[in-house]
């Protein structure tokens, strides 16, 4: 219903048409020139050569499913064009765009302009009348300046002269008045700013103040001045929310992550194992860590004690070394030559 | 030398052990991270598209604020899908404002209670797709301008609407009125604004402030 209502609003709003669209049909389709058609024409005057024709093709009606009613006709456009040519069996038009082959039976619309003579007609009455009331409201306006100018012309010229001193007194006690109260309004306005600005100075002189965080966003202010406890509850001026967007196809899957979400925080002891464990397997890790290099600790404190081992084998072997005589005769030539 | 061996096996028993849990602590951590990623991944991921821009089911509601800039009026008006009838093989979905509406040929002609005839692109359409109909002394227009128009309507974003340019005019005049319709796929109208013409720069605009849809 609203929707014929909007659309009805608008068709309402035709006010003034100048132009109107004339429909016919294709008579002929000249043969071997698809570009090229004649269509029927009842007035010849209402059609000049050069006018543009849209030629269209009815479609299968649409049907009121229940009533059966036929309430609109789909129309396909089969191409444009211009008038190049009328004679009595119709107007040759070419077509200058053509969406499909046009056939006979098609629709053809265009358009003539025609003057409404009694529009004209009106329009003129119109103005006339007009300029008859013009002047004859001038000429009212002419007789009653004559008529004043002639009242004045009686006046005394005394009286005429105290007529202008009252006026003058007159302006004279205005202007005074104005100025009055002018000094007035800038006096209260004084008065004011001194009093704010003693209240001020007392207030900061003595005031004490304490705020406290009621809330994320809220704060209660205490100010203590002489005797007097002012309670405030201050709301922060900014306050940041996040922007909604909802994807029009990702409304379902928001809600199910949403469910879902629900449904996790709802099972708490096993997302409570499952970060315990998790947090105790990282421990666990530290402690392996630790472990290795104790392990790595002890594996070499026992190759060292292997290496021990070793050594003293070899000393006793270097000393077996030592009693050899080559060995030793060796050292003194080397000793020699040095 | 006997001690010292059981001792490095229990070591080592309990440092595999230990190796172990981490892993599986480690591996809990890691899925559960992963898990969040794909959670939020999934909330804002690209919607994929529905071919039906009209969905038409028994319950279906919209709610729309219609907006006069000119005389600074309100409206809000109420469109639900009150009942179901198939008749010779069509199903007709009749409001509760007296219209009704069936598809066919992936268009959905919704039909007023006094005749006028409204033809929605309801499926899958492209730039350009035009349709052309007279109905009760109107020559009326349909083609589709835009297929990925971003359309907020309330608090609220609709992405991939589909926005079709209506071009009206009485069938004996050339004077042309023309409004823009917006719709987004699996909802339906979403928007519609007067367009500009030489009585007003303004027009009516029609938002979307609420709908329900039991197919979702």
């Amino acid at each position: 219903m609203f929707r014929a209502n909007v659309v009805f609003v608008f068709f309402l709003t035709v006010v003034v048409t100048h132009a109107e669209l004339v429909t016919s049909r294709i008579l002929r389709v000249n043969d071997g020139d698809d570009a090229s058609v004649i269509i029927e024409v009842d007035d010849p005057r209402t059609l000049e050569i050069g006018a543009g024709v849209t030629l269209l093709r009815e479609g299968p009606p649409i049907i009121h499913p229940i009533s059966g009613a036929v309430l609109g006709v789909p129309h396909e456009p089969v191409g444009f064009g211009d008038v190049r040519l009328i004679d009595k069996l119709g107007a040759t038009v070419i077509l200058s765009k053509v969406f499909s082959k046009p056939v006979l039976g098609d629709v053809a619309e265009y358009e003539f302009m025609l003057p409404d003579p009694s529009l004209v007609e009106n329009v003129s009455s119109k103005s006339m009348s007009d300029i008859v009331d013009i002047v004859h409201g001038l000429e009212e306006t002419v007789k009653n300046y004559a008529r004043s100018q002639n009242t004045v012309s009686v006046y005394p010229v005394f009286a005429k002269e105290v007529w202008d001193e009252i006026n003058s007194l007159r302006s004279y006690l205005v202007s005074i008045d104005e100025r009055l109260i002018q000094y007035e309004i800038r006096q209260q306005e004084d008065q004011k700013r001194n009093l704010q600005i003693a209240v001020d100075d007392l207030r900061r002189e003595s005031a004490r103040e304490l705020i406290l965080r009621y809330d994320e966003d809220t704060d209660v202010k205490f100010e203590v001045a002489g005797n007097t406890l002012h309670l405030t509850v201050q709301r922060d001026s900014l306050v940041v929310s996040e922007a909604k967007t909802v994807e029009p196809d990702g409304l379902m899957e928001g809600l199910e992550a949403i469910e879902t979400e629900e449904i996790k925080s709802d099972s708490t002891w096993f997302s409570h194992l499952l970060s315990m464990l998790g947090s105790t397997s990282v421990l666990a890790g530290i402690i392996v860590v630790i472990l290795i290099v104790v392990m790595i600790l002890y594996f070499i404190k026992q190759n060292s004690e292997k290496y021990d081992e070793v050594v003293d084998d070899f000393g006793e072997d270097y000393e077996d070394l030592l009693d050899d005589d080559d060995y030793t005769m060796a050292q003194e030539l080397e000793s020699r030559d040095k | 030398m006997e001690k010292s061996l059981i001792l490095r096996r229990v070591i080592g028993i309990v440092g595999c052990v230990c190796l172990i849990v981490a892993s599986f602590g480690i591996w809990q951590l890691i899925s559960k991270s992963t898990k969040g990623v794909d959670k939020d991944r999934s909330l804002y991921k690209t919607p994929s598209v529905v071919e039906d821009y009209y969905p038409l089911g028994v319950g279906n509601y919209w709610i729309y604020s219609i907006e006069d800039p000119a005389d600074d009026r309100s409206l809000e008006v109420r469109r639900q899908i009150v009942r179901h009838e198939r008749r010779d093989q069509q199903d007709i979905y009749f409001f509760e404002d007296g219209s009704l509406a069936y598809r066919q040929d992936g268009k959905v002609y919704e039909i007023g209670p006094e005749g006028q005839v409204d033809v929605v692109f309801a499926s899958r359409s492209g730039i350009g797709d035009y349709y052309a109909y007279k109905s009760q002394g109107y020559h009326i227009e349909k083609r589709v301008s835009a297929v990925d128009t971003l359309i907020k309507a309330g608090d609220r974003n609709y992405n991939n609407c589909l926005q079709v340019i209506t071009s009206f005019r009485r069938s004996s005049t050339s004077k042309v009125y023309a409004y823009a319709s917006y719709y987004a796929p699996g909802i339906g109208l979403v928007g519609r604004q007067q367009l500009p013409n030489e009585l007003s720069d303004i027009g009516t605009v029609e938002l979307l402030k609420d709908f329900s849809l039991r197919s979702m």
